[in-house]
């Protein structure tokens, strides 16, 4: 508990009858760069809110540089946040956006103008300064958001799904401009998206939540490797990993699955595993290979998707689809037989019933 | 290190329940003023319109409990009755004509191309001008010797009646002296209706090969229907309590042709003194407006729920 | 001639430019919309030009009533309008009176739709119905209760009993304006305020009102409106020559004034419009986009 620095314990939120969130417990380490992660309607930006102070708390705590802050006004809490939106004051220039903070907490002009000429050099702001948002583009209204938040020196700084709002382009570069002020601040920070993407490339620390409830919790390629559950599992990656109920077999040492229309996969050794137990076969598309010789699984090629440096395959195995991807070209047509191989070094297993890795 | 988490147990100071109450106390601290007045003057306005009802009240404001008697005498009274009927033709009429003027300007205003913001500015001048300026101005438009009616008529060599002087043309005159003045709000209205249709729904129906009339009826109409009914009602409320208009032009004649409800309320209440009758036809326009609020309720906003839900199965 | 009437409406299907259907399509638009254009411009007009004309012709003139345009023009109405005793008085109370009943309902009205707009607490609704319940009523149907009322109070004839009444009816109307304008203003940004540590009032100060400032121009042009031009609360509640508002005493000079006052009486009647169009005329944009827009109903 020492080197947390903000913590959530068993924070519970309902809103009216219904539970949002159920029994949240995390903790964020000092300077740490944490990414929470979920489908629409999974509590994050509802978490995000109670943190800034937006949403009352039901039950639990939460702390910030420890102290409790469930009764702590907003503006006492120490954090900054920045909308989807950006909410910023559309009647107020840019200088005046930056500086409304400070302006509310009475100081002293100098310290003012210094806080607001150092906010807008970092990000490079120092020309607009006497515009209004509307005459802004999109992505300089973002940085005017960020710039606000900034200029508070906050805590911590909360992000609800900045990104949303910009074309694929901007929100790439933009990526980068948050993760560089990351790094030149380190100042604690949490960002709430439902891009799995933005959730790989920028954070220290994943949190993947759904309905209410954190699902795994750990540094980006530690989760893509090791998915605790289905949800995870099948959340994190794009193309999204391929999921196949079935049950193992024995064969005199060897171990397989066998798919319910009977296509038998391999497993590359035994383990715990028993024979008959009814299993879910994990296989990330990349881990799935176009075989050359005649020892791979029989597949047919449903559809070829060129998309320049990959190639998005969708396959037919006897009535089961799957997807691989290949960086090899692909010389292949709709309906053409091939073969597969599987790196089962790769594999995930999960039990079906509790959705939990094996 | 001593963490204040474990100082926190989680329970509730009282300064906190404190602070619970007063955030729970704001809305209504902001909402009870207002209310005061509102209430406090007009609710206890119509109460006491109510509690005139039942009483005879006589010149020094005493009051005596006289239960419904003085609903029985209006309501018997050949003169109210007619002035209610007066007042439900007159309302119609002016219905009738305020929707279909305030249908052709707000076509009108929304196909123009040029001059749009002053067209609209300019429309909207009659309902600035307060009831009796408006009732002097539609007299000196209609007087008989000296009136731009029949100055226009005499140019054309037409004859010049007595506009203000025959019944029926006085009541049609007051009739378009209230159009005049409701008129323009209730052009907007409509507006700002024709405004919300998205326009690829008239390529659609032009594609379709729809009429301009046919189009007008079958799509425009059924899709601002909402604003159709903002301004029915708001045309009929107004049309009801027309008073000053009337008041000022013709005072309720000629021969009690303009006589509406609230003419008759003014000259119980005031010219006969008779609060208690004058109280009664109170009564009787509040319930007229409660009705219709209700009728239009039920017609237009109820109507939408049910298109809504059926549109979803 | 047709290039200033844009084709907003459904589309003319091509037809070839300069030919005779294309010019008689054209001409006909041109009619269609152009005809009501100009009646609703001389009728929009005509009953103040007339008023207008008529206050600068002499009597006479207006009597025989053969002309439009005064024959020779003079202002000679309005200096005998301004020297009219207690002409003054009555510009000063209803100008006081309007103030009034548009600052105080502005003020209760702010307060109100910022709680109706940003709170959700258990009375809301009832509340708000009680606010908006009042505009059904006809406030001519009220002199009646009223008279009795403020009588037994001994307020009548008091600038009391106008501004208490004034603010009752102009609250509602207010209020019911403001909580759209309010509600449109983005809640997120008000949030960002909250953490950037503004109270309420802050908020009111540096946020809402800002923002919504053409609802609260268009409630006040509206509250103006309504004061200046109220009748049936003076007819009620007051008696005196002295405290009478301007269409008050526009109706008292009904009697007394025969055919060579004319002028004098049509010049008093554009002197009590005129004050009022020249406010609305100076806000004409933001009152006619709000009532477009549905914000005043």
């Amino acid at each position: 508990m020492n080197d947390s620095y903000v913590e959530f314990r068993e924070l519970q939120k309902s809103f009216g009858s219904t539970s949002v969130l159920h029994g949240i417990n995390l903790q964020i380490e000092e300077g740490g760069f944490v990414v929470l992660v979920g489908p629409s309607g999974c509590g994050k930006s509802t978490l995000l809110r109670m943190t800034a102070g937006l949403e009352p708390i039901n039950s639990g705590q939460i702390s910030i540089a420890d102290r409790v802050v469930n009764r702590v006004p907003p503006k006492d809490r120490g954090i900054a946040m920045v909308f989807q939106s950006y909410a910023l004051y559309p009647h107020m220039s840019v200088a005046d956006n930056l500086s409304f903070s400070l302006k509310m907490n009475k100081s002293p002009l100098d310290r003012i103008a210094e806080a607001v000429k150092g906010a807008a050099s970092i990000l490079q702001l120092s020309p607009l300064l006497q515009r209004l948002p509307g005459q802004l583009s999109g992505g300089q209204r973002q940085r005017v958001a960020m710039g606000r938040a900034l200029v508070r020196e906050p805590a911590v700084f909360l992000f609800d799904e900045p990104l949303s709002n910009l074309d694929a382009k901007l929100r790439v570069e933009m990526r980068a401009e948050i993760k560089a002020l990351h790094q030149r601040l380190n100042a604690t920070t949490i960002y709430v998206t439902h891009d799995q993407i933005e959730a790989m490339t920028m954070a220290d620390k994943v949190v993947v939540m759904n309905d209410g409830r954190i699902e795994q919790v750990g540094a980006p390629l530690e989760i893509y490797d090791r998915p605790e559950n289905l949800f995870v599992a099948e959340f994190l990656g794009s193309p999204a990993m391929n999921l196949l109920p079935g049950k193992v077999v024995f064969s005199d040492d060897a171990a397989a699955v066998e798919l319910e229309n009977g296509a038998l996969l391999p497993l590359s050794n035994k383990g715990d595993l028993q024979s008959d137990q009814k299993i879910i076969y994990g296989i990330r598309p990349e881990h799935i290979a176009l075989a050359d010789d005649d020892n791979g699984l029989a597949i047919t090629l449903t559809l070829v998707e060129p998309a320049g440096w990959e190639t998005h395959l969708h396959a037919d195995l006897a009535g089961v689809a799957l997807r691989l991807l290949s960086v090899d070209r692909v010389n292949a047509r709709p309906g053409d037989p091939a073969r597969l191989a599987i790196d089962t070094r790769q594999l995930h297993l999960f039990d079906p019933e509790t959705g939990k890795r094996i | 290190m001593a963490s204040s988490m474990e100082e926190d147990d989680g329970r509730l100071t009282a300064r906190d329940w404190f602070a619970d109450r007063a955030t729970h106390a704001v809305p209504y601290l902001l909402v009870i003023p207002g209310l005061i007045f509102v209430i406090g003057v007009l609710g206890y306005a119509v109460v006491g319109g109510f509690v005139l009802s039942v009483n005879e009240t006589d010149m020094f404001l005493n009051k005596s409990f006289v239960g419904l008697r003085n609903y029985v005498t209006v309501f018997n009274d050949p003169r109210f009755q007619a002035s209610l009927i007066r007042t439900i033709v007159f309302v119609i009429c002016s219905i009738t004509l305020g929707i279909v003027m305030s249908m052709i300007f707000a076509l009108t205003l929304y196909h123009v191309g040029f001059g749009r913001r002053f067209f609209r500015g300019m429309s909207l001048v009659p309902y600035f001008v307060s009831g009796i300026a408006t009732a002097v101005m539609f007299r000196f438009v209609f007087t008989t010797s000296g009136g731009f009616a029949n100055f226009v008529l005499h140019k054309f060599g037409l004859p010049t009646p007595s506009w203000l002087g025959n019944p029926y043309l006085a009541f049609m005159v007051a009739v378009f002296a209230n159009c005049w003045h409701m008129v323009p709000f209730s052009t907007l209205i409509l507006l700002g209706g024709l405004q919300t249709v998205d326009r690829d729904i008239y390529d659609a129906a032009t594609i379709d090969g729809a009429s301009g009339t046919q189009t007008f009826f079958k799509i425009t109409l059924p899709m601002i229907k909402p604003m159709l009914g903002v301004s029915l009602i708001w045309v009929s409320y107004i049309s009801f309590s027309t008073f000053d208009i009337i008041l000022a032009m013709t005072s309720g004649g000629p021969q009690r042709a303009t006589e509406v409800v609230s003419m008759y309320m003014y000259q119980l209440a005031y010219l006969q003194l008779d609060f208690g009758q004058g109280a009664v036809l109170m009564v009787v326009l509040l319930s007229i407006n409660t009705l219709l609020s209700l009728f239009y309720i039920y017609f237009f906003v109820l109507s939408d729920m049910r298109d809504a839900k059926e549109a979803k199965t | 001639m047709s290039e200033t009437l844009s084709h907003q409406g459904p589309p003319i299907l091509g037809r070839e430019r300069g030919s005779l259907q294309h010019y008689l399509r054209r001409s006909r638009r041109f009619l269609l919309i152009g005809l009501p254009l100009a009646f609703l411009v001389i009728w929009t007009s005509v009953p103040i030009l007339w008023a207008f004309m008529a206050s600068l012709k002499e009597p006479l003139e207006i009597y025989e009533s053969n002309t439009f345009f005064p024959r020779s023009p003079s202002l000679e109405a309005y200096q005998t309008v301004l020297a009219i005793d207690g002409f003054g008085k009555w510009i000063f109370n209803s100008v006081l009176v309007t103030v009034v009943a548009t600052i105080v309902p502005l003020i209760l009205s702010i307060l109100a739709a910022y709680g109706f707009a940003r709170y959700f607490f258990r009375f809301r609704h009832i509340l708000l119905l009680l606010y908006l319940v009042p505009r059904i009523i006809p406030r001519v149907s009220l002199i009646v209760p009223l008279n009795d009322l403020m009588s037994n109070l001994g307020l009548i004839n008091t600038y009391w009993v106008l501004y208490i009444t004034y603010i009752a009816s102009a609250v509602p109307l207010s209020t019911w304006i403001l909580v759209g304008f309010f509600k449109s203003v983005p809640k997120e940004i008000e949030e960002s305020a909250t953490i950037d540590g503004a109270n309420m009032w802050n908020r009111l100060r540096y946020v809402i009102l800002p923002i919504a400032w053409p609802g609260v121009v268009t409630a006040a042009v509206l509250c103006i409106r309504e004061g200046w031009n109220e009748f049936a609360f003076v007819l009620a509640l007051v008696t005196e020559t002295g405290m009478r508002t301007l269409p008050y005493a526009l109706y008292t000079l009904r009697d007394s004034m025969g055919v060579q006052n004319f002028a004098v009486y049509n010049a008093f009647t554009i002197l009590t419009v005129l004050p009022l169009l020249i406010v609305y005329l100076l806000l004409e944009r933001r009152v006619v986009e709000s009532i477009v827009t549905g914000a005043v109903k």
